[in-house]
């Protein structure tokens, strides 16, 4: 009942392994979006930030979202900052709220991710991406299965959360 | 109840309910840091390095994502009735692939033999005695024009001429121990007895210095000369083989003193074309 106290972890290692998860969903987002040749892919990266800007907002801050932001950017050969700032937001956003997301059933969680992340997609296809006629198929597609997929990362990440980190 | 005694006040302090949402003036430092990066990427295109040798590091997981789609569509083919037809089509395709690059290499061969050809062609005048083929290894704009060709240097004399698949080109300037040095016939102080072939009338080419531009030397002003006449090689002096066009006339004035005409000759023929020089006698 009490284990939330006992600090099993200093704050470096907290902030270590949210930097480590994100890593990994940077490389699997990497992976996915070249497995396909579409014009949006699965943002697992933003999905692991959500999670972690919800769950353990005092310990995430805001670096993560920009160095991943910028490696995001360089993969994609977008503009710098571009990935960046959709992130900040995001991340402003969550943290900014996260009492009450943290208050809503997984669906309704589910349902705010798949808008957050079909703002977002929409904003990068606006900017930077080249119109294809298949465009909202895989927009409306990709938005669904990331709403579909959240209850997992949500669970994994979570479990991960309970056994190795302890928040400062 | 409790396994370790805690202060209420650190209970408080750990509880989520006490965990502050975040200030909109937290983010204004990295919102403004991201717009700097941003904007000087739209105008300085700071990211070009850095991208490069991102997408070098990260190259292998590309890679690795292209092989795995590579061989799940090979097992999803190799359970089709398609598998057969995908991997005809493939052998095809690099048959196709195979024959174009041969195509090129023949057509880059009919071309060299084209040119040969027409390069002994010349070898059949009965005025030519002697012949070497050479190729092109070099070619130099300064100081001044020249090419250098290989070939077989026991058999060149500095009397030789060049030759191209255009005509005659040039005189040799030197011979070193493995290649030739030739200058074009309009190098300055290049003589060449030439022949108008309307009026049959002996002159004088000389080589002007500058890029097919040719001259008449003593020209009288009273001598039956209108634009665009053909200038041939006399073969006079033995130096340059007879019969060959050097260029037309495309400019006649009056000299200062006016006792004779400035006549400059157009050369026709291309200096640096082609890949082969035949050395000939005159």
């Amino acid at each position: 009942m009490t284990e939330y106290l006992d600090k099993k972890n200093n704050f470096i290692s907290v902030y270590f392994f949210i930097g480590i998860t994100i890593l990994v969903s940077f490389l699997l987002e990497i992976f996915t979006s070249n497995l396909f040749d579409l014009s949006v892919y699965l943002p697992v990266t933003l999905m692991v930030l959500i999670y972690w800007n919800m769950a353990l907002p005092k310990d995430i801050g805001l670096i993560w979202a920009m160095i991943f932001g910028f490696c995001l950017d360089v993969n994609k050969e977008i503009l710098l900052g571009s990935h960046v700032l959709l992130f900040l937001l995001i991340s402003f956003l969550t943290q900014r709220y996260f009492h009450r997301l943290r208050a809503l059933y997984m669906i309704q969680q589910s349902l705010f991710v798949a808008v957050v992340i079909l703002i977002y997609q929409i904003f990068l296809i606006l900017f930077f991406s080249e119109f294809r006629q298949s465009i909202f198929l895989e927009l409306i597609l990709l938005t669904l299965l990331s709403s579909l997929l959240w209850p997992v990362i949500f669970g994994i990440l979570r479990q991960l959360r309970i056994k190795f980190v302890q928040s400062s | 109840m409790f396994q370790k005694e805690h202060k209420q006040t650190s209970i408080a302090s750990n509880a989520i309910f006490t965990t502050g949402s975040m200030r909109a003036s937290k983010l204004l430092p990295s919102l403004i840091f991201t717009l700097i990066i941003l904007i000087l990427d739209i105008n300085f295109n700071v990211g070009k390095e850095i991208k490069s040798v991102f997408l070098e590091s990260f190259s292998p997981i590309s890679n690795l994502s292209q092989s795995t789609a590579d061989l799940s569509e090979e097992i999803s083919l190799f359970f089709t009735s398609q598998h057969k037809l995908v991997s005809d089509l493939k052998d095809k395709n690099n048959e196709i692939e195979r024959l174009n690059f041969e195509l090129l290499k023949l057509e880059q061969l009919s071309k060299e033999n084209q040119e040969l050809l027409e390069m002994m062609g010349y070898t059949k005048r009965k005025t030519i005695s002697k012949s070497v083929i050479g190729e092109i290894i070099d070619m130099s704009y300064f100081p001044k024009e020249s090419i250098s060709i290989k070939t077989d240097i026991d058999e060149i004399k500095e009397e030789m001429v060049a030759i191209s698949m255009n005509g005659l080109v040039g005189t040799i300037d030197q011979i070193f121990p493995n290649y030739v040095k030739v200058v074009p016939i309009y190098e300055k102080n290049v003589n060449i007895p030439g022949l108008i072939q309307r009026t049959n009338q002996n002159i004088i080419l000389e080589g002007k210095g500058e890029q097919n531009k040719l001259s008449i030397k003593n020209f009288k002003n009273n001598s039956n000369i209108i634009l665009d006449d053909k200038i041939f090689t006399s073969g006079l002096g033995g130096k340059y083989p007879k019969g060959f066009l050097i260029g037309k006339v495309k400019k006649i004035s009056n000299s200062e003193d006016q006792s004779t005409l400035e006549v400059e000759v157009q050369s026709l023929s291309n200096f640096s074309s082609g890949t082969k020089i035949l050395f000939a006698y005159p």
